[in-house]
């Protein structure tokens, strides 16, 4: 028997009351909260509003394209995953910020302020939990 | 004038200690705290603080505070464990502060300890770090300390003009420091070249632009004013501290990746509190975990301007001679970086310099120091001010 010596880690996709933003990934969808009080969008999506602290939040669709706002290009990874990973923080056209991978271009190929399109993929924990997740493609 | 006395300062040397146990490391720590102090027994502490950032995954032990109360053979009033990641040491010295201020304790143990190379491979090592960074909406994805920091880099390069060689600069100066230090876990002088060689780890950081994970523990005794002369002749005073938290955890909910937002505002409150301004600081220990986050540091602190910290680094403003030595310890970067102590290693630093105790070509003629610990990217934040 193989010990793992740090145990792994996944999304808690199942225990968790945005459940409905991991199920709407299956549909290509990526959603997020907005408060209805006070309209704070923020991601990630929450229950409970962060700043006004209403619980009257509603599921938005956010926007497919955004801005490359900065990104890196991991080569030491830890257990589990195969480096290089390209990854960006994504402004979208409405302000909110997202992490993922850039699937489609290198570190040399980018650059502040170049344009993403929102694409997903199916990921996998360790031949163990999988899930459809949001990732960053160059146009 | 401050209340609070640092009156012993004690630490291992950093690096892969595969002979040692995190007890034992934290023993010698400690040992060598009590010997640098006058008059103190083991059963004089009344306070202990424990700072140490994962020993629940490291070494499979929780209730680490008992733990390590029955090795380093202390009883005390107040007691407990601290963990804010990479800021745990400096939290761990606020509290001890925190403790002795109130009147709670008279003599208090600071002690910080992480022992990592008990994981039998890097990645593992890694993957444990990655521990202290949000698991489903970042670690899930590989996340690991490296690419938080090397986001920033690429922001503040592509906004500021800081270039790779700014980087390196730091690295090089903060090595030159260590190769004084016996202490730090790398005393090999380095070139520029040398770090702009280095494998890529994060791009655009590199191997040399990112301090190692590293054994060791550190101590610091901290006693009331009033008492401080029973144990030394020359006791540091803590002059004021500063401690922010921002609720930006996740890379992508900073709202500015080209500063340490958090740190201005803990700069400010410490600056505030010890009467001073920046050019007023004679000597800093900063949190360059990674080169690029020393020059957001020194701009952070006002030490120079916003988006200038890499002109600052190349006109030698940060080596001895110019306006402010950094790192005169080795900094993360070359002396290590063993999570929980770092923040206590720092304050012992500062002790050594502001006593006059630092060897020839590190030592630095002061009467204030300063020290900033950070955890998270940047968003926790501590600062902590010292006088002679």
């Amino acid at each position: 028997m193989k010990i793992m010596e740090v145990p792994p880690r996944y999304p808690n996709f199942e225990q968790t009351a945005i459940k409905k933003f991991w199920d709407s990934l299956k549909e290509g969808k990526l959603l997020t909260t907005k408060c209805s009080e006070c309209g704070k969008t923020e991601f990630p999506p929450k229950i409970v509003c962060t700043s006004c602290y209403s619980d009257k939040m509603e599921w938005i669709e956010l926007p497919k394209r955004g801005r490359i706002y900065s990104f890196t290009e991991m080569h030491v990874v830890p257990t589990g995953f195969k480096p290089p990973l390209t990854v960006a923080v994504v402004e979208l056209e409405n302000g909110v910020r997202l992490f993922s991978y850039v699937v489609n271009a290198r570190f040399e190929d980018l650059k502040v302020g170049d344009v993403v399109e929102i694409d997903f993929q199916e990921m996998n924990w360790y031949d163990y939990k999988k899930h459809p997740y949001f990732v960053f493609r160059k146009v | 004038m401050s209340d609070v006395a640092i009156v012993g300062a004690g630490t291992t040397k950093y690096g892969k200690h595969l002979d040692k146990s995190a007890t034992d490391l934290a023993q010698l720590a400690v040992k060598e705290a009590i010997e640098s102090a006058e008059n103190i027994s083991i059963d004089d502490f009344d306070g202990f603080v424990l700072s140490s950032q994962n020993p629940e995954i490291l070494q499979k032990q929780g209730n680490s505070v008992n733990h390590f109360s029955e090795f380093l053979g202390i009883k005390a009033k107040f007691a407990t464990r601290v963990e804010g990641a990479c800021v745990s040491g400096s939290m761990g010295l606020i509290t001890g502060y925190m403790a002795v201020k109130s009147g709670l304790v008279d003599l208090c143990l600071v002690v910080g300890v992480e022992k990592c190379y008990e994981l039998p491979s890097s990645s593992d090592i890694m993957a444990a770090f990655s521990y202290v960074i949000d698991r489903d909406w970042e670690a899930a994805f590989g996340s690991n300390a490296p690419m938080g920091f090397a986001m920033f880099a690429t922001r503040h390069m592509s906004i500021y003009g800081t270039k790779e060689e700014h980087l390196a600069m730091v690295a090089v100066k903060n090595r030159k420091f260590a190769s004084k230090n016996p202490k730090a876990h790398f005393q090999k002088p380095i070139t520029i070249e040398d770090v702009l060689n280095s494998r890529p780890i994060s791009k655009p950081l590199k191997l040399l632009d990112c301090c190692p994970v590293s054994d060791g523990a550190s101590a610091i005794i901290l006693t009331r004013r009033e008492l401080a002369k029973n144990y030394t002749d020359t006791p540091v005073y803590i002059k004021g501290i500063g401690q922010f938290l921002i609720n930006e955890n996740v890379i992508s909910s900073i709202s500015d990746l080209t500063e340490f937002t958090a740190l201005k505002i803990a700069a400010r409150e410490a600056y505030k509190r010890a009467k001073i301004e920046p050019k007023d600081v004679d000597v800093a220990e900063v949190h360059d975990c990674f080169t690029i986050a020393e020059i957001l540091e020194i701009e952070a602190l006002g030490f120079c301007n916003k988006g200038e910290g890499g002109k600052f680094v190349e006109e030698g403003e940060t080596d001895l001679g110019g306006k402010i030595p950094v790192n005169t310890g080795g900094g993360l970067l070359s002396r290590g970086h063993p999570i929980g102590a770092t923040g206590i290693c720092q304050a012992g630093i500062i002790f050594e310099q502001l006593r006059g105790e630092a060897p020839k070509g590190r030592a630095v003629d002061a009467e204030i120091g300063l020290t900033q610990n950070l955890g998270g990217w940047g968003t926790s934040q501590a600062v902590i001010i010292y006088s002679r």
